[in-house]
Protein backbone atom coordinates (compact mmCIF):
# COMPACT_ATOMS: atom_id res chain seq x y z
CA UNK A 1 0.00 0.00 0.00
CA UNK A 2 1.59 2.99 -1.03
CA UNK A 3 1.57 6.28 1.18
CA UNK A 4 -1.51 8.08 -0.58
CA UNK A 5 -3.78 5.14 -0.58
CA UNK A 6 -3.19 4.79 3.44
CA UNK A 7 -3.84 8.47 3.96
CA UNK A 8 -7.01 7.37 1.86
CA UNK A 9 -8.18 4.87 3.58
CA UNK A 10 -8.09 6.68 6.93
CA UNK A 11 -9.59 9.66 6.20
CA UNK A 12 -12.67 8.05 4.85
CA UNK A 13 -12.52 5.86 8.00
CA UNK A 14 -12.21 8.79 10.15
CA UNK A 15 -15.02 10.28 9.09
CA UNK A 16 -17.49 7.28 9.66
CA UNK A 17 -15.81 6.55 12.99
CA UNK A 18 -16.22 10.19 14.33
CA UNK A 19 -19.86 10.73 12.42
CA UNK A 20 -21.95 8.06 12.96
CA UNK A 21 -22.22 9.66 17.05
CA UNK A 22 -23.94 12.47 15.86
CA UNK A 23 -25.71 10.62 12.36
CA UNK A 24 -27.91 8.30 14.96
CA UNK A 25 -29.34 11.51 17.21
CA UNK A 26 -30.16 12.77 13.89
CA UNK A 27 -32.19 10.26 12.72
CA UNK A 28 -35.19 10.71 14.85
CA UNK A 29 -35.50 14.56 13.44
CA UNK A 30 -35.43 13.32 9.84
CA UNK A 31 -38.11 10.75 11.02
CA UNK A 32 -40.40 13.62 12.57
CA UNK A 33 -39.86 15.88 9.59
CA UNK A 34 -40.76 13.17 7.31
CA UNK A 35 -44.34 12.28 9.43
CA UNK A 36 -45.03 16.18 9.53
CA UNK A 37 -44.10 16.05 5.23
CA UNK A 38 -46.67 13.40 5.25
CA UNK A 39 -49.83 15.43 6.14
CA UNK A 40 -49.60 17.10 2.82
CA UNK A 41 -50.63 20.55 3.94
CA UNK A 42 -47.40 21.54 2.13
CA UNK A 43 -46.76 18.73 -0.52
CA UNK A 44 -45.40 14.94 -0.21
CA UNK A 45 -43.22 15.33 -3.04
CA UNK A 46 -41.91 19.13 -2.47
CA UNK A 47 -41.38 18.48 1.07
CA UNK A 48 -39.45 15.47 0.65
CA UNK A 49 -37.42 17.66 -1.72
CA UNK A 50 -36.55 20.19 0.32
CA UNK A 51 -34.22 17.71 1.98
CA UNK A 52 -32.02 17.99 -1.20
CA UNK A 53 -33.34 21.26 -2.06
CA UNK A 54 -32.27 22.85 1.00
CA UNK A 55 -30.71 20.49 3.51
CA UNK A 56 -31.21 22.03 6.97
CA UNK A 57 -33.58 20.15 9.29
CA UNK A 58 -34.91 23.19 11.61
CA UNK A 59 -35.48 25.13 7.98
CA UNK A 60 -36.96 22.59 5.98
CA UNK A 61 -39.41 21.95 9.16
CA UNK A 62 -40.43 25.42 10.11
CA UNK A 63 -40.89 25.93 6.29
CA UNK A 64 -43.62 22.55 5.83
CA UNK A 65 -44.92 23.03 9.17
CA UNK A 66 -45.55 27.10 8.86
CA UNK A 67 -46.10 27.22 4.73
CA UNK A 68 -49.84 27.19 4.80
CA UNK A 69 -50.61 27.27 8.58
CA UNK A 70 -49.37 31.04 9.09
CA UNK A 71 -48.07 31.82 5.51
CA UNK A 72 -45.25 31.85 3.06
CA UNK A 73 -43.38 34.14 3.75
CA UNK A 74 -43.10 34.37 7.76
CA UNK A 75 -42.37 30.29 6.41
CA UNK A 76 -39.48 31.76 4.14
CA UNK A 77 -38.53 34.36 7.12
CA UNK A 78 -38.16 31.81 10.11
CA UNK A 79 -36.51 29.26 7.99
CA UNK A 80 -33.99 31.74 6.43
CA UNK A 81 -33.42 33.19 10.12
CA UNK A 82 -32.88 29.71 11.79
CA UNK A 83 -30.29 28.76 9.47
CA UNK A 84 -28.29 32.07 9.68
CA UNK A 85 -25.75 30.60 12.54
CA UNK A 86 -24.26 28.95 9.10
CA UNK A 87 -22.63 32.43 8.85
CA UNK A 88 -20.75 31.73 11.90
CA UNK A 89 -19.56 28.18 10.25
CA UNK A 90 -18.90 29.66 7.18
CA UNK A 91 -16.59 32.35 8.19
CA UNK A 92 -15.16 29.86 11.35
CA UNK A 93 -14.30 27.22 8.76
CA UNK A 94 -12.57 29.31 6.15
CA UNK A 95 -8.78 29.13 6.75
CA UNK A 96 -9.29 25.49 6.25
CA UNK A 97 -10.73 26.33 2.31
CA UNK A 98 -7.89 28.20 1.51
CA UNK A 99 -5.65 25.67 -0.10
CA UNK A 100 -8.66 23.60 -1.62
CA UNK A 101 -9.39 23.49 -5.36
CA UNK A 102 -12.73 26.05 -6.21
CA UNK A 103 -15.35 22.16 -6.69
CA UNK A 104 -15.04 21.96 -3.28
CA UNK A 105 -14.81 25.71 -2.30
CA UNK A 106 -18.57 25.30 -4.08
CA UNK A 107 -19.71 22.24 -3.14
CA UNK A 108 -19.13 22.41 0.57
CA UNK A 109 -21.51 24.60 1.58
CA UNK A 110 -23.97 22.45 0.07
CA UNK A 111 -23.36 19.82 3.02
CA UNK A 112 -22.75 22.78 5.49
CA UNK A 113 -24.86 21.38 8.39
CA UNK A 114 -24.66 21.75 12.22
CA UNK A 115 -22.82 18.16 12.94
CA UNK A 116 -20.28 18.73 9.82
CA UNK A 117 -19.30 21.58 11.16
CA UNK A 118 -19.44 20.58 15.18
CA UNK A 119 -16.51 17.42 13.46
CA UNK A 120 -14.69 19.21 10.76
CA UNK A 121 -14.27 22.38 12.56
CA UNK A 122 -11.66 19.96 14.93
CA UNK A 123 -9.58 19.36 11.62
CA UNK A 124 -8.27 22.92 10.15
CA UNK A 125 -4.67 21.86 10.48
CA UNK A 126 -5.03 18.42 8.70
CA UNK A 127 -3.65 17.88 5.43
CA UNK A 128 -5.86 19.59 2.67
CA UNK A 129 -6.46 16.65 1.10
CA UNK A 130 -6.96 14.87 4.24
CA UNK A 131 -9.64 17.46 5.45
CA UNK A 132 -11.20 17.49 1.79
CA UNK A 133 -11.80 13.23 1.90
CA UNK A 134 -13.01 13.29 5.29
CA UNK A 135 -15.16 16.18 4.83
CA UNK A 136 -16.58 14.64 1.24
CA UNK A 137 -16.84 11.52 3.45
CA UNK A 138 -18.99 12.83 6.40
CA UNK A 139 -20.93 15.20 4.34
CA UNK A 140 -21.79 12.00 1.87
CA UNK A 141 -23.05 10.12 4.61
CA UNK A 142 -25.15 12.69 6.75
CA UNK A 143 -26.72 13.40 2.84
CA UNK A 144 -27.67 9.96 2.11
CA UNK A 145 -28.81 8.90 5.61
CA UNK A 146 -30.89 12.31 5.77
CA UNK A 147 -32.58 12.06 2.11
CA UNK A 148 -33.89 7.81 3.33
CA UNK A 149 -34.58 8.51 6.37
CA UNK A 150 -36.90 11.91 5.64
CA UNK A 151 -38.56 9.10 3.30
CA UNK A 152 -38.91 6.65 5.57
CA UNK A 153 -40.52 9.17 8.06
CA UNK A 154 -43.09 9.98 4.64
CA UNK A 155 -44.21 6.73 4.63
CA UNK A 156 -44.43 6.50 8.34
CA UNK A 157 -46.69 9.02 8.81
CA UNK A 158 -48.97 7.55 5.79
CA UNK A 159 -48.97 4.65 8.14
CA UNK A 160 -49.53 5.53 11.13
CA UNK A 161 -53.50 6.83 12.05
CA UNK A 162 -54.12 10.06 12.90
CA UNK A 163 -55.48 9.79 16.18
CA UNK A 164 -51.76 9.09 17.67
CA UNK A 165 -50.91 12.88 17.37
CA UNK A 166 -47.65 12.22 15.94
CA UNK A 167 -47.64 15.57 14.69
CA UNK A 168 -46.93 16.56 18.21
CA UNK A 169 -43.74 15.39 17.78
CA UNK A 170 -42.97 18.84 15.89
CA UNK A 171 -43.64 21.34 18.98
CA UNK A 172 -41.85 18.98 20.97
CA UNK A 173 -38.92 18.81 18.59
CA UNK A 174 -38.55 22.68 18.27
CA UNK A 175 -38.57 23.12 22.03
CA UNK A 176 -35.32 20.61 22.27
CA UNK A 177 -33.96 22.53 19.63
CA UNK A 178 -34.77 26.07 21.20
CA UNK A 179 -32.90 24.43 24.42
CA UNK A 180 -29.59 23.04 22.93
CA UNK A 181 -29.44 26.55 21.37
CA UNK A 182 -29.13 28.32 24.81
CA UNK A 183 -25.69 28.13 26.28
CA UNK A 184 -25.88 31.77 27.75
CA UNK A 185 -27.81 33.70 29.62
CA UNK A 186 -28.55 36.47 27.02
CA UNK A 187 -29.69 33.12 24.73
CA UNK A 188 -32.08 32.77 27.84
CA UNK A 189 -33.62 35.95 27.69
CA UNK A 190 -33.81 36.33 24.04
CA UNK A 191 -35.85 32.58 23.96
CA UNK A 192 -38.24 33.73 26.95
CA UNK A 193 -38.68 36.79 25.38
CA UNK A 194 -39.19 35.44 21.73
CA UNK A 195 -42.06 32.63 23.09
CA UNK A 196 -44.16 35.25 25.46
CA UNK A 197 -44.01 38.09 23.14
CA UNK A 198 -44.87 35.87 19.93
CA UNK A 199 -47.93 34.21 22.51
CA UNK A 200 -49.20 37.69 23.13
CA UNK A 201 -48.90 38.67 19.69
CA UNK A 202 -50.25 35.67 18.20
CA UNK A 203 -53.48 37.21 17.06
CA UNK A 204 -51.86 40.19 14.67
CA UNK A 205 -53.04 39.91 11.49
CA UNK A 206 -51.11 37.65 8.94
CA UNK A 207 -49.64 35.84 11.94
CA UNK A 208 -47.03 38.10 11.70
CA UNK A 209 -46.42 37.64 15.62
CA UNK A 210 -44.02 34.76 14.62
CA UNK A 211 -42.00 37.64 13.55
CA UNK A 212 -42.41 40.01 16.09
CA UNK A 213 -41.83 37.71 18.93
CA UNK A 214 -38.40 36.51 17.49
CA UNK A 215 -37.46 40.13 16.65
CA UNK A 216 -38.46 40.98 20.39
CA UNK A 217 -36.14 37.82 22.02
CA UNK A 218 -33.01 39.62 19.82
CA UNK A 219 -34.01 42.77 21.05
CA UNK A 220 -34.07 41.25 24.76
CA UNK A 221 -31.05 39.37 24.49
CA UNK A 222 -29.07 41.96 23.21
CA UNK A 223 -29.62 44.09 25.72
CA UNK A 224 -28.95 42.00 28.39
CA UNK A 225 -25.66 40.69 26.40
CA UNK A 226 -22.14 42.27 28.51
CA UNK A 227 -19.75 40.62 26.45
CA UNK A 228 -17.66 42.84 24.79
CA UNK A 229 -18.42 43.53 21.20
CA UNK B 1 -47.06 31.33 -4.03
CA UNK B 2 -45.98 27.55 -5.12
CA UNK B 3 -44.26 25.15 -2.69
CA UNK B 4 -41.92 24.67 -4.83
CA UNK B 5 -40.83 27.96 -5.17
CA UNK B 6 -40.54 28.75 -1.56
CA UNK B 7 -37.82 25.74 -0.83
CA UNK B 8 -36.16 26.83 -3.86
CA UNK B 9 -36.06 30.55 -2.20
CA UNK B 10 -35.23 28.91 1.60
CA UNK B 11 -32.49 26.20 -0.57
CA UNK B 12 -30.53 29.35 -2.38
CA UNK B 13 -30.98 31.17 0.83
CA UNK B 14 -29.17 28.55 2.63
CA UNK B 15 -26.25 28.00 -0.23
CA UNK B 16 -25.96 31.42 -0.13
CA UNK B 17 -25.42 31.69 3.57
CA UNK B 18 -22.90 28.64 4.13
CA UNK B 19 -21.47 29.73 1.06
CA UNK B 20 -20.26 32.92 1.88
CA UNK B 21 -16.79 32.55 3.54
CA UNK B 22 -16.03 29.67 1.79
CA UNK B 23 -16.25 30.41 -1.59
CA UNK B 24 -15.18 34.33 -0.96
CA UNK B 25 -12.24 32.98 1.09
CA UNK B 26 -12.85 36.64 2.75
CA UNK B 27 -9.89 37.06 5.29
CA UNK B 28 -12.15 39.37 7.16
CA UNK B 29 -14.08 37.92 10.61
CA UNK B 30 -17.49 38.87 10.85
CA UNK B 31 -18.22 42.04 12.33
CA UNK B 32 -18.62 41.47 16.21
CA UNK B 33 -21.94 42.72 16.58
CA UNK B 34 -23.12 40.50 14.09
CA UNK B 35 -21.78 37.59 15.77
CA UNK B 36 -23.64 39.27 18.87
CA UNK B 37 -26.67 39.21 17.56
CA UNK B 38 -26.83 36.28 16.19
CA UNK B 39 -25.94 34.36 18.68
CA UNK B 40 -29.33 35.10 20.19
CA UNK B 41 -31.27 34.97 16.88
CA UNK B 42 -31.62 30.97 16.49
CA UNK B 43 -32.91 30.97 20.15
CA UNK B 44 -35.45 33.50 19.75
CA UNK B 45 -36.95 32.41 16.56
CA UNK B 46 -37.19 28.38 18.02
CA UNK B 47 -38.98 29.64 21.03
CA UNK B 48 -41.36 31.94 18.61
CA UNK B 49 -41.97 29.22 16.57
CA UNK B 50 -43.05 27.02 19.51
CA UNK B 51 -45.13 29.54 20.39
CA UNK B 52 -46.78 30.34 17.57
CA UNK B 53 -47.42 26.22 16.40
CA UNK B 54 -48.89 26.14 20.26
CA UNK B 55 -51.53 28.69 20.20
CA UNK B 56 -51.68 29.42 16.44
CA UNK B 57 -53.90 32.50 15.74
CA UNK B 58 -55.30 32.60 19.62
CA UNK B 59 -53.00 34.57 21.96
CA UNK B 60 -52.85 33.87 25.63
CA UNK B 61 -55.94 32.38 25.56
CA UNK B 62 -54.13 29.46 23.08
CA UNK B 63 -52.45 28.48 26.38
CA UNK B 64 -55.62 26.72 27.68
CA UNK B 65 -53.87 23.19 26.47
CA UNK B 66 -52.92 21.46 29.91
CA UNK B 67 -51.79 17.98 27.89
CA UNK B 68 -49.72 20.04 25.31
CA UNK B 69 -48.66 22.14 28.13
CA UNK B 70 -47.82 19.33 30.68
CA UNK B 71 -45.77 17.75 27.74
CA UNK B 72 -43.36 20.58 26.48
CA UNK B 73 -42.79 21.17 29.78
CA UNK B 74 -41.46 17.55 30.10
CA UNK B 75 -39.98 17.95 27.12
CA UNK B 76 -38.24 21.30 28.40
CA UNK B 77 -37.12 19.81 31.50
CA UNK B 78 -35.72 16.17 29.88
CA UNK B 79 -33.79 18.60 27.10
CA UNK B 80 -32.25 21.15 29.99
CA UNK B 81 -31.14 18.32 31.85
CA UNK B 82 -29.85 16.08 29.06
CA UNK B 83 -29.07 18.14 26.27
CA UNK B 84 -30.48 15.44 23.81
CA UNK B 85 -32.65 15.59 21.50
CA UNK B 86 -33.70 11.86 20.98
CA UNK B 87 -33.95 11.80 24.60
CA UNK B 88 -36.49 14.77 24.70
CA UNK B 89 -38.23 13.40 21.61
CA UNK B 90 -39.32 9.83 23.18
CA UNK B 91 -40.04 11.83 27.19
CA UNK B 92 -42.24 14.92 25.22
CA UNK B 93 -44.31 12.19 23.12
CA UNK B 94 -44.82 9.84 26.26
CA UNK B 95 -45.84 12.94 28.11
CA UNK B 96 -48.28 13.37 25.48
CA UNK B 97 -49.97 10.63 25.09
CA UNK B 98 -50.12 10.01 29.23
CA UNK B 99 -51.48 13.58 29.59
CA UNK B 100 -53.97 12.91 26.80
CA UNK B 101 -55.01 9.65 28.48
CA UNK B 102 -55.52 10.83 31.75
CA UNK B 103 -56.96 13.80 30.28
CA UNK B 104 -59.64 11.02 28.48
Amino acid sequence: MTWSEAGIDSAYRAAVREGWPLLIPALPFALVLGVAISDGTFGVLVGWSTSWIVFAGAAQLALVTLFVEVGPVSAIVSALVVNARHLMYSAALAPAFRQQPPWFRYLAPYVLIDQIFAVTITKLDADPTYFRRYYVMLGSVFWVSWQVTVGAGVLLGNGVPAEWGLGFAVPVLFIGLTVLSVVRRPALMAAAVGFVVAVVAAPLPNRSGLLVGAIAGVVAGAAIDRDPV
Amino acid sequence: MSAWFAAAIVGLGTYLTRASFLVTLADRDLPPVMIHAMRNVAPAVLAALVASILVGERGVAGLAQPVELVALSVALVVAARTRNLTATLATGMAAFWIARWFAG
